[in-house]
């Protein structure tokens, strides 16, 4: 370990010590407010950002972490949103007073997990860094225990990943048998016809299929969603699933690029599945956070289609995708968390109803984001649908490209009806919505930037172009 | 040229700024809206005014890069064809304002805005030269319809909205794959990833891919035209939604489906249209015929034009495909003739709407006595409307038919059909709502200055379009020559080839 590799694995130190920070600040001896609590957390969070623009790229450390411009574009990505979902549970009225150290370090923790799967090099490095992930997310699901599913939630969300780590792991024990090295660079050198390898990237293709809610292994997907509290279901829903999911595209399109090949007609199966069940289910389903769960599987199935084009543009796409999934998400979750109710999230769609017009500025953005995931110009969702389909026509996949185009279709109708539904003449009942300055701003924000990445993608484009 | 960007971006920053501020009242916002369209309109005019009609090609043309990564430009151009679809635009978008002046009662700033951004839309459709960029407009034109239809219109406004939504967003998703395509195989080809039309002209499409790429681009055109097997949304939408709502549908809509053909499906993809251009000029025909008896039944006015409009969008698409100097022209001529004609239509029943509260003609009749200028007014454009000689209709149809009939004389028949059924359903149509006796005790009033306004201007133009149409005949020389040149270019190609396999 040089010297030099501190500065790399700087924001993993301040995240660390900011977890450990906010837990010594739950039992200072003197009571120490909410809010300077999450002030701290998002300082922290902030911090780490600012020292990975120190990172010198790329370089790796002890072969077990690689510090690169992806990992960076992502890591900062991460402890903003993780920042923006902090702001979130602060001004979320059913855990209002229940935001505290424990709440905040978790976030902070599974801050680290996911900028750890990110930068990993080490199949056992990733595995750690899902763990530290999945681990927080359990006990944040339950929060607040006495709220009806909580419970259910955090047991079912425990199982299920509880079972993805026991396919990854096989899948990583099988690849260390077949080939005596867990080091991707290593693997990634493999030419020859290692069959084994492919079984072992194949479990772990399922186990990181579990997280990412992919059919048929999405069972939990809407449970969970319903159950968390809004603000973490933005979490799972955002950069929690697109942590995954980069580990997911480094580890086939930069590392592995053999066993990519070998993996595209399964991907290619899995994305049509993925899509139409999970378009499927969408179209009847009347609980907004429900259907939001299978929304978002059918946009893993869009991104799927990217993947499993097997080329870099198919690559660059499921990067831009995976950016603008994570911005919809957020922006769509934290409309629902600024319309919960004092006790809970309204779970009915038809309990928006009107509320778009009530609220112009919330409206807005919810026609913004529902646009966006509808992939209608100018939004992002446009352009990363653009580029996901264009990746399966220049692999020549038309007939993969046009199931995409058929679903996306079939997508505007349930996203056409919350649309109507938040701008619908009759409210239901008249209840006093207390909007926050904090949520509003997340959600303007987002918005802008979906809009901004769609009018001018070059953005980020030209930076995903030289990973 | 500039100007070509601002036509674009003067409507939808007004709708920005009239949608988000919310500051202005109802009756300010009406008129900002209409200042904006109007300054709309002369900067059309003034564009008509400096162009010169024998100038080869494009008249203007605007170019900037977007996203250079992808080879996608802001690439704008008017040519003869565009620049007429675009001074129909900046005409009816303002009617459509004026109309809605009394008779949308709630939120006029949201309407105002939905208006001004399908206004933005429609003119970059028209005026968009890359692929992305116009496929891009083509979207952003459907959203605030979807929302006028959707939160203005009558009693099954949901359900119309839906099914209008559905119906063009499928069909142009398929587009966006051919256009998708098309990038590929031209990028592969030749090395430059551009999706700029006038690069893509000559792409060298190998055996069946270009009838399929074709098929992607004639699908999203053929659903907003509408042809016959995909039109069935046609006459939900346009007796759903309010009446600004059908006339920027019937008005506009429905001619960049047929813009869309002449623009890019025949002259980027010519071999597989000539093959393709029998079966089309029979959905045509079916269109005509098919309209016309289901308009003979209709009870509702509004259903009742809603199916003319797919018997007289048959006729375009019937002399697109007859693909010679005079079906084009007609073709060209009827889309302007059609957008006037039945915009007036449908003005005048959202008139009468606002005073019997009915669209159904059994309820109506007699209705001339009281309002002899709603009377007088509706006889020249439902003369018009079926073929008048002397007004707009009758010279694109004419020209359709004399081209048609020099490809196959058994069509053109048919075609002549769909005529003689016109006149049936619009005088009886006639007959119906204005002589006979008045039915109810109703204190009717004629129509105001505004009405008088909106149907003055209307009229003049299609007086003008059936008197004297060189001035816009003049401006589709060109354009229309482009296509035939291709045609015969094809046709040249397939002999050749056919001599040399002998």
């Amino acid at each position: 370990m040089h010297s030099a590799d501190l500065i790399s694995l700087a924001p993993f130190i301040v995240l660390i010590l900011g977890g450990l920070t906010v837990l010594a600040l739950g039992i200072w001896p003197q009571h120490v407010s909410t809010r300077t609590l999450a002030t701290v957390s998002a300082m922290f969070l902030l911090l780490g950002a600012a020292t990975t623009v120190l990172w010198e790229t790329p370089q790796t450390v002890n072969n077990m972490l690689i510090i690169d411009n992806l990992g960076r574009l992502f890591a900062q990505f991460f402890m903003f949103g993780a920042v923006a979902i902090i702001i979130l549970s602060f001004n979320y009225a059913p855990t209002k007073n229940e935001v505290r150290e424990e709440y905040l370090s978790l976030i902070l923790f599974a801050t680290l997990g996911m900028t750890l799967l990110v930068t990993s090099h080490n199949l056992v490095t990733a595995f750690v860094g899902l763990e530290i992930l999945a681990v927080p997310l359990f006990a944040l699901v339950a929060w607040k225990p006495t709220r009806s599913g909580a419970i259910e939630g955090g047991v079912k969300y425990a199982i299920l990943a509880g079972f993805a780590a026991a396919f990854f792991l096989y899948g990583i024990t099988i690849a260390y048998a077949s080939t005596g090295t867990l080091n991707l660079a290593a693997l990634g050198s493999i030419t020859t016809d290692n069959y084994l390898l492919i079984v072992a990237a194949t479990l772990i293709l399922v186990g990181v299929g579990f997280k990412l809610a992919l059919v048929p292994f999405h069972m939990w997907a809407p449970d969970i969603y319903q159950a968390a509290p809004a603000p973490i279901t933005a979490l799972f829903a955002s950069i929690a699933k697109v942590a995954v999911l980069v580990f997911l595209i480094r580890l086939l399109c930069l590392q592995l690029q053999n066993i990519w090949e070998a993996l595209l007609p399964l991907l290619g199966i899995l994305a049509v599945v993925t899509m139409i069940v999970g378009n499927l289910l969408a179209l009847y389903q009347q609980n907004l956070k429900r259907l939001l769960a299978y929304s978002s599987i059918a946009h893993l199935g869009y991104i799927l289609v990217a993947l499993s084009a097997g080329n870099s543009l198919g690559r660059d796409a499921a990067i831009y995708y995976a950016l603008t999934y994570a911005l919809m998400n957020l922006c769509i979750f934290a409309v629902v968390a600024a319309f919960s109710r004092p006790d809970q999230d309204r779970q009915n769609l038809e309990e928006y109803r009107g509320l778009g017009r009530r609220h112009p500025t919330l409206g807005i953005a919810i026609g913004i984001c529902l646009l966006a995931l509808a992939g209608l110009p100018p939004t992002a969702g446009f352009i990363a649908k653009l580029l996901a389909f264009g990746a399966a026509i220049k692999a020549g996949y038309l007939i993969l490209a046009v199931i995409a185009v058929i679903n996306t279709a079939l997508s505007f109708y349930y996203y056409l009806r919350i649309l109507i539904v938040f701008y619908g003449e009759k409210s239901t009942k008249q209840d006093v919505i207390h909007l926050s300055q904090g949520t509003l701003s997340i959600v303007i924000i987002s918005s802008l930037l979906i809009i901004g990445l769609g009018i001018f993608p070059g953005w980020i484009l030209d930076l995903i172009e030289t990973l | 040229m500039y100007w070509l960007s601002v036509l674009i971006f003067l409507p939808l920053s007004g709708a920005l700024v009239v949608g988000l501020t919310g500051r202005f009242s109802a009756a300010s916002v009406r008129w900002i809206a209409l200042a904006i369209t109007v300054a709309e309109l002369l900067i059309a005019l003034g564009l008509w005014w400096s162009a010169s009609p024998d100038s080869n090609g494009y008249l203007y043309i605007v170019q900037a890069p977007w996203i250079p990564i992808m080879g996608i430009q802001f690439l704008l151009g008017m040519d003869g064809l565009s620049l007429l679809l675009v001074l129909l635009t900046a005409l009816l978008v303002p009617i459509a304002i004026l109309v809605s002046w009394n008779s949308i009662r709630h939120n006029w700033p949201t309407f105002a805005a939905l208006v001004l951004t399908t206004q933005a839309g429609i003119m970059g459709v028209f005026l968009a030269l890359d692929l992305i960029l116009f496929y891009v407009f083509w979207e952003l034109m459907l959203v605030p319809m979807y929302f006028l239809i959707a939160l203005w219109g009558h009693e099954r406004r949901l359900y119309a909205a839906y099914k209008f939504f559905l119906f063009t967003v499928t069909g142009s998703l398929l587009m966006l794959v051919a256009i998708l395509g098309l990038y590929f195989i031209h990028g592969e080809q030749t090395g430059i990833y551009t999706f700029n039309y006038f690069e893509l002209l000559h792409t060298n499409l190998p055996g069946n891919t270009g009838m399929w790429l074709m098929l992607g681009f004639f699908v999203a055109f053929a659903v907003k035209i509408p042809l016959f097997p995909i039109h069935s949304w046609l006459p939900d939408a346009h007796t759903e939604a309010p009446t600004a709502g059908s006339i920027i549908l019937a008005g506009l809509l429905l001619k960049t489906g047929a813009y869309g053909l002449l623009r890019f499906c025949l002259p980027l993809f010519p071999e597989a249209s000539v093959d393709f251009a029998p079966f089309a000029m029979v959905l045509g025909v079916i269109g005509i015929l098919y309209g016309a008896l289901l308009a003979l039944v209709q009870e509702d006015m509004k259903r009742l034009i809603a199916y003319s409009s797919i018997s007289h969008l048959g006729f375009v698409v019937f002399g697109i495909y007859a693909w010679n100097q005079e079906g084009l022209h007609g073709a060209m001529l009827l889309m302007l003739a059609h957008g006037v004609t039945t915009s007036a239509m449908f003005a005048i029943i959202g008139m009468l709407e606002e005073r019997v509260d009915t669209r159904l003609l059994p309820c109506m009749g007699g209705l001339l006595a009281p309002m002899p200028r709603m009377g007088a007014m509706l006889l020249l454009f439902t003369l018009s409307a079926m073929g008048m000689p002397g007004l707009a209709n009758f010279v694109g149809e004419f020209l359709v038919l004399a081209g048609v009939y020099q490809v196959s004389a058994g069509l053109a028949i048919a075609g002549a059909m769909g005529v003689v059924a016109s006149a049936i359903y619009l005088l009886w149509m006639y007959q119906r709502a204005m002589l006979g006796e008045l039915s109810s005790e109703h204190a009717w009033s004629d129509l105001d200055h505004r009405e008088m306004l909106i149907l003055g201007l209307l009229a003049i133009t299609v007086l003008w379009l059936g008197l004297y149409p060189a001035p816009f005949l003049n401006y589709l020389q060109v354009p229309a020559s482009v296509i035939i040149e291709l045609n015969t270019a094809t046709l040249v190609g397939i002999e050749d080839a056919l001599r040399r396999s002998d």
